[in-house]
């Protein structure tokens, strides 16, 4: 517990003395701030087209400067060979990934928090501010989105042999994930009879953290009808309290495993290399 | 690769619940009064005597509100690959292949959207409903494929009409109709003639 | 001394057998009907505060006017009032009915009856008229009383069949089935009624030339459904937040021909506006605002839509199978224009994709890929039969002047957004600071 901490706290060091925490921060801020900008599309209670637009602008952002920077800390430590290193002090391997994930995680939320504050802060300046409930749904949504694709990252980074791989492979997971999705899964689940598609469907959404995420936040939004009669006992489900809990059940799931298989890799290399 | 595997077994084991529910004909579907529309009209489909659905060769199900929206369904998807169409019996409200079911006709019936068709189980049900409502004619499934839809909406108030042309109650046969889950085999009578008998008496005053 | 005499006096005046109008007074049950019998054609009825039992039925052409706390309450398998003579007016009553039957609370058989500034509480159908002709319906407040059961098993509010030329005005229904129904009739007239958490907020159904104008309702599964139906004229208004119900809409045609919708306001609704199989409608300078889903047209043509605000939808407009309408100088929010010639329409169509409809028509599964930004890629690599999508020809650059404030009427507060603000931001500088900044 205490090297997981002692990890995680020289990643907080690294991440905020080194220029990209601030060059993606001034990024993210960019695209906040340009909500205010909107004319009269403010972000009103519930799901609206401000909302929506925002949801995609992070989906596209977020996940792909998550996979890059977590991936390439991961991918650096072994290139580096700081990892060497650490590897000959008393310290669990498992402790060592925890603790890297939690301090990228942190800095990451830090950079959000940062953009979203200097949004409701300006936007109640201007006396444009977006609805507080919704700024606050989306700063969980951003976190959520950081902590899924964070566990993606330590899965790619463990894989990748070099910062190289790791960027191709991020791009590549970012444009399967986000922008290809919908293509491949309806051109396959196409190729499935008919009362299939839904169950498949679902049991893939459950495996892409990014609709997983954005699903979540649409309904927590009030928007759930918008998916139609199929999912509406779902869409109920996931309204309420037990939705909340089931959803950071499978998001704990999804950490957890990717951790673990992270953990069974490095502790394969730490042995056998 | 584990990830690969999950998808693999979970692929399989939806393949065997699948394959589970082969042979035979598919089952009727429920109607959920919060989820279900008339795959025609777009109103909302009510759990009661007049809903049907119709079963394609993929299994996709459409539900319709009345009889005759299923047919105007047929016309227009004459493509459609239908693999069996369910009716109500009016009575139990069991589901009842629509080509062994008997159906009941007249103008004047009140259905959701008016097309004046009631479904039964068997003929003698229909024979009974005609009987008691002293008007229509009696059809099987081959003599119902013949049947010229209409909704009969035209001659509401044109001067003809005996018993009353109260037909068409879509939205408030909630109070009728509606009834019919809840005690069983008495909710058409009871709506229907209750609606029958004013609206005949009204006819009647307006041509006085 | 004298005030006592004065109290024994009053005591006594009460005590004394009463003549028979002055019994009614009295708050026992005294019989409605017996008040209705006694009084002649053409006469005024006053009825006296008090508790009434029902059912009462009104044969002769009377105006029963109901003093302050009248009400009728009712058991029984009739209507509580059932208005048979032509020319009644009922005004002020309170009505309780918690039996449920078919033919309605009140229930109007005759021409040119007025009920006004009743206040229903029904298990039923609250009004329901049945070949009744030129009446009108002004002012009534209704509300279900028939427990929680879900709203398509409720009665209707106003529900008229097969009758003519009435005015239905300023009503409030709410948590009913269809708040007010209009089954067949012509020339019906449906202004500044309110309709809230009903199953369809305002209802036509083979009607011809029904006017409903500046009605407003929230939370209904659909605010106004106009079906079969020929010749309406729908203006001015307000439905917001239809959006509960995976089919919810503000205003919905099918089969709607020949009618005019304009001026109205949909807004936060799942669909603002959905037509299917209608044809030569006018639809135009209405706003359609933050809804999931702005307008979505369906096999229909000879529509003119027009003039129109689109801003703030999720997604605008979905159409198939409608390129026959005359699309035009519609204001779309998400569309960037190019006007060169500076007519302020822009000089590039808006085309309007049906590919995501067509597919969730087909599989409607996919439906869950709504507002996915890879369903955004999709759709831009998509073009098929472009010639056959409705497009507007001509979008204006700027909304029309008629745009005006959210109906709403409410701001996301900006103290609440400003403090969520500030605490997100203190917590980031401050952990940069600790991390970053620090000489430690």
């Amino acid at each position: 517990m205490r090297s997981a901490a002692h990890v995680a706290a020289r990643e907080l060091r690294l991440g905020f003395r080194n220029p990209w925490a601030y060059s993606f921060m001034a990024l993210f801020c960019l695209f906040s701030l340009s909500l205010l900008l909107m004319p009269a599309d403010r972000l009103q209670e519930g799901y609206s087209a401000a909302a929506g637009s925002l949801l995609n602008l992070m989906l596209y952002l977020l996940p792909l400067m998550t996979l890059l920077i977590g991936s390439f800390s991961l991918a650096s430590e072994k290139e580096e060979g700081s990892w060497d290193l650490l590897a000959t002090y008393p310290m669990g391997t498992f402790a060592f990934l925890a603790g890297k994930m939690a301090g990228l995680a942190a800095v990451l939320i830090t950079v959000v928090a940062f953009g979203f504050g200097l949004t409701g802060v300006l936007g109640a300046l201007a006396g444009k501010a977006p609805d507080a409930g919704v700024l606050g749904m989306f700063f969980a949504f951003a976190a959520g989105l950081i902590l899924l694709f964070l566990a993606a990252a330590a899965v790619i980074g463990t894989l990748a042999e070099s910062r190289w791989q790791a960027l191709t492979v991020s791009v590549a997971v970012w444009f399967f994930l986000i922008i290809a999705w919908p293509t491949l899964l309806i051109a396959g689940l196409g190729l499935l009879p008919h009362p299939w598609i839904k169950p498949a469907l679902a049991a893939l959404t459950a495996v892409n953290p990014a609709e997983l995420v954005r699903l979540f936040v649409v309904v927590k939004l009030g928007g759930g009808s918008v998916f139609g009669p199929e999912y509406y006992a779902w869409m109920n489900w996931i309204r309420g309290a037990g939705g909340t809990a089931g959803f950071l059940a499978v998001c704990l799931v999804w950490i957890a495993a990717a951790l673990m298989f992270s953990h069974v890799m490095w502790e394969r290399r730490r042995t056998h290399g | 690769m584990k990830k690969a595997k999950a998808v693999l077994i979970l692929a399989a084991a939806i393949l065997m619940i699948s394959a589970c529910g082969r042979g035979g004909d598919p089952e009727p579907a429920a109607i959920n009064e919060d989820t279900d529309k008339c795959a025609a009209c777009n109103m909302q489909v009510k759990d009661d005597g007049f809903a049907t659905q119709l079963i394609t060769k993929d299994k996709r199900v459409f539900k319709f509100d009345d009889l005759g929206c299923m047919f105007d369904w047929k016309s227009e998807n004459p493509d459609a690959d239908i693999a069996i169409e369910f009716v109500r019996d009016h009575e139990t409200l069991e589901w009842v292949k629509a080509e062994s079911a008997f159906y009941a006709y007249d103008p004047s019936f009140q259905t959701p959207m008016a097309y004046g068709v009631v479904s039964f189980r068997d003929k003698a049900s229909a024979e009974k409903y005609v009987s008691g409502h002293g008007t229509g004619v009696v059809m099987d499934w081959a003599q119902l494929q013949n049947h010229t839809w209409e909704r009969h909406k035209d001659n509401a108030h044109g001067g003809m009409h005996g018993g009353g042309e109260g037909h068409g109650n879509g939205a408030t046969d909630g109070e009728g109709h509606g009834d019919g889950p809840m005690n069983g085999n008495g909710h058409a009578g009871h709506g229907e003639e209750a609606d029958a008998d004013h609206a005949g008496k009204a006819h009647m005053e307006g041509q006085m | 001394m004298l005030r006592a005499a004065a109290a024994l006096l009053a005591f006594a005046a009460a005590a004394w057998p009463l003549p028979p109008a002055a019994a009614q007074d009295a708050r026992t049950s005294a019989s409605l009907q017996e008040l209705v019998d006694q009084a002649e054609a053409g006469q005024t009825v006053r009825i006296p505060a008090g508790e009434y039992a029902g059912p009462v039925v009104v044969d002769k052409p009377l105006r029963l006017l109901a003093e302050d706390g009248a009400r009728l309450v009712h058991h029984g398998p009739e209507p509580a009032l059932r208005i048979t003579a032509d020319g009644v007016e009922v005004r002020g009553l309170i009505v309780e009915d918690a039996e449920r039957r078919d033919a309605g609370t009140i229930l109007v058989e005759a021409d040119n009856v007025r009920l006004a500034e009743l206040t229903i509480r029904t298990a039923s159908r609250a009004v329901r008229m049945v070949g009744a002709d030129g009446g009108e319906i002004l002012d009534n407040a209704i509300e279900w009383a028939g427990g929680n059961v879900p709203v398509s098993r409720r009665g209707n509010g106003i529900d008229l069949y097969d009758s003519h030329r009435n005015r239905i005005a300023g009503n409030t229904v709410s948590d009913m089935h269809d708040g007010i129904y209009v089954e067949g009739g012509d020339g019906n007239v449906v202004e500044h009624n309110r309709v809230e958490r009903s199953r369809y907020g305002i209802h036509l159904m083979y009607t011809g030339q029904t006017v409903v104008r500046d009605n407003s309702g929230s939370q209904n599964i659909t605010g106004i459904m106009a079906m079969t139906s020929h010749g309406a004229e729908v203006t001015g208004n307000v439905f917001v937040k239809q959006h509960e119900n995976v089919h919810s809409q503000g205003i919905l045609l099918f089969d709607v021909r020949d009618s005019l919708f304009a001026d109205n306001i949909v807004e936060g609704n799942r669909v603002g506006f959905y037509v299917e199989e209608s044809h030569g409608n006018r639809i135009t300078g209405n706003e359609i605002r933050q809804n999931y889903i702005g307008v979505q047209i369906l096999s229909s043509a000879g529509n003119l839509i027009e003039r129109n605000v689109f801003a703030g939808n999720v997604a605008d407009a979905e159409a198939v199978d409608s390129a026959g309408n005359e699309v035009r100088e519609n204001y779309w929010d998400a569309f960037a224009g190019l006007d060169a010639d500076g007519d302020g329409r822009s000089d590039l169509p808006n085309p309007v994709n049906p590919f995501f409809l067509k597919l969730t028509g087909a599989v409607p599964a996919f439906q869950l890929f709504f507002g996915s930004p890879g369903m955004a890629f999709l759709e831009g690599l998509y073009a098929s039969g472009r010639e056959a999508w409705l497009e507007d020809a001509a979008p204006l650059m700027e909304p029309p002047e008629t745009a005006g404030d959210d109906p709403d009427g409410r701001r996301p507060s900006d103290a609440a957004a400003g403090a969520l603000g500030l605490t997100l931001l203190a917590a980031a500088v401050l952990n940069i600071w600790y991390w970053g900044l620090r000489r430690s």
